[in-house]
């Protein structure tokens, strides 16, 4: 089972190299959509302050779901994704390895980049740490989530923008929890209860949204 | 209704209208399907050409 | 014992349906008008909010619905994915546009209740935000489903995504009320009214009721109209529809 699970995401890894300009494109829209903001609401900084990690997140959250469609489409097309559903070995883990894959590609390039992007919203150094903190526990979750949206959209017209419609609403805790760790520490509060429950939605998305992924494909691709 | 009629009853006949136009596509749709669906049997394809949902 | 499983079938759920329908919606009639006559009549203007609170009938009616049919929706897609019943499917792609509209007059009438009482058309409120996010989820069945055109797959595929959202209605729910309460401190409680007055308790149920007979009346008839299209090429339709002449 560990065995699969490293061999499909050294696979995944290996493919999204070869095809660096998509990762690159996620990146550059993540960071364009987060440096639209300011010009859309005012420079003031006070206003940036309070509103840069909801603008973060969100921006996030649009970038990880712009690549979705890539999470599974080639598989599809190519027949290396019946190859993966007839498999011995069980379908979760491959799926599983699948979105850390995905996360690694398309999540973790945007946590790095979160710290530059949030000095230009003027946050303190404590601030970004949460920030950062905050998106490592919760982008993984959005590609979990991500990837039922993507199963069960596979291979339909029209399949990006329904995607959209579906997976948006269910990353709603998750928008909260993140965004509000940042809020809560600068209130005063403390992030700690906001990252605990990221870390408990991480533990519970990576558990169940595999098996769901796995019923998604099967019945997508049957 | 002391100054609230314009709340009240916006709220009640918005009410009264989603239920109505929900009755009236229901009874259109099925209008449609029965019309459709005899059209088909008349003209002999009555829909058999797929042939997908075997199972029970 | 009735066998219960004889009427999972759709050629015996079909006449069935057709003879329940009208009963439904005498019923929802008849609630209905008890509900308005309690709500208009009898209940006493509210000392706070005047007039304005005549409103919670059909908004509270419609908000129970809402979620209760979501609930009973992703029951029916459930039983449809685990048992293979192409019926539950049917019924529960027949739910989803009924309880949408649910979702859409709580809403509605949530804002025109809200302007009165709390000055503003919409509060980013726990109930407010979660019953909108529930329309998404609702809008989005119906988009999965209409985008698949083969129509077990569409079954499937829908089941998977209502069970997904059942799981996470009350986690939205919960992290919306929680981010409510930090942002706003103590918000406006849509259950602001000291005491219940039990004649506005039963005006409430009565629409409820009501509210609960029409959906079964609705969604009866538009499962009607989805067997129909789906087993047409079946000797009970061919035979139905030959009736019909």
């Amino acid at each position: 089972m560990i065995a699969i699970f490293r061999c499909v995401l050294r696979r995944d890894l290996v493919l999204a190299f070869r095809r660096r300009s998509d990762v690159l494109t996620t990146l550059f829209f993540f960071v364009i959509v987060v440096s639209l903001f300011p010009l859309g609401v005012g420079p003031e900084p006070e206003l940036l302050r309070t509103m840069a990690p909801g603008i973060l997140w969100v921006a996030a959250l649009l970038a990880s779901m712009l690549s979705l469609g890539r999470l599974f489409s080639l598989d599809y097309l190519d027949g290396t994704l019946e190859q993966m559903l007839l498999a011995p070995e069980p379908l979760p883990v491959i799926v599983l390895a699948k979105a850390a894959a995905h996360w690694l590609v398309s999540g973790l390039p945007l946590v790095l980049m979160s710290p530059v992007l949030a000095i230009q919203f003027d946050l303190t150094q404590t601030l970004i740490e949460i920030l950062v903190l905050s998106l490592l526990l919760g982008t993984p979750v959005l590609s979990l989530i991500g990837a039922i949206g993507a199963s069960l959209t596979l291979g339909l017209r029209g399949g990006g923008v329904l995607v959209s419609l579906l997976v948006l609403p269910l990353y709603v805790p998750v928008l909260i929890f993140g965004a509000g760790a940042v809020g809560a520490e600068s209130s005063g509060l403390g992030a700690q209860s906001h990252l605990l429950l990221l870390a408990a939605m991480l533990v519970f998305a990576a558990v169940a949204s595999p098996w769901a992924v796995a019923a998604g494909l099967r019945i997508s691709v049957e | 209704m002391g100054g609230y009629a314009l709340y009240v009853w916006g709220s009640y006949a918005v009410t009264a209208l989603v239920f109505a136009l929900e009755a009236g596509a229901l009874a259109k749709r099925r209008k449609d399907t029965l019309e459709r669906l005899l059209r088909l049997r008349q003209s002999g394809i009555d829909g058999t050409e797929r042939r997908d949902e075997t199972e029970t | 014992m009735i066998n219960w499983f004889k009427y999972s079938s759709p050629q015996t759920f079909f006449p069935l349906a057709g003879e329940m329908v009208p009963w439904f919606f005498a019923l929802a009639v008849a609630f209905g008008a008890a509900g308005l006559y309690i709500g208009f009549f009898v209940a006493p203007t509210d000392a706070q909010q005047g007039e304005a609170y005549r409103i919670i009938f059909i908004h509270v009616a419609a908000a129970w619905m809402s979620m209760f049919l979501y609930l009973v929706m992703a029951f029916w897609a459930g039983v449809g994915l685990v048992f293979n019943t192409r019926l539950s499917a049917m019924v529960a792609q027949a739910l989803a546009p009924t309880g949408a509209l649910m979702t859409f007059i709580a809403l509605w009438t949530g804002a025109l209740w809200g302007k009165p009482t709390w000055g503003t058309w919409w509060v980013w409120d726990a109930r407010l935000t979660s019953e909108l996010i529930l329309l998404f989820l609702y809008l989005g069945f119906i988009a999965l489903q209409a985008a698949i055109d083969e129509p077990r797959r569409a079954d499937k595929a829908g089941a998977v995504l209502a069970l997904v959202g059942a799981v996470n209605v009350p986690i939205i729910y919960f992290s919306v009320k929680w981010w409510n309460t930090l942002h706003q401190g103590a918000s406006v409680s849509l259950m602001a009214a000291p005491t219940m007055a039990k004649t506005m308790l039963w005006g409430m149920l009565m629409m409820a009721l009501a509210f609960w007979m029409y959906a079964l009346g609705a969604v009866l008839v538009r499962v009607r109209s989805i067997l129909l299209e789906r087993e047409r090429h079946t000797d009970w339709v061919a035979s139905y529809l030959g009736r019909l002449r």
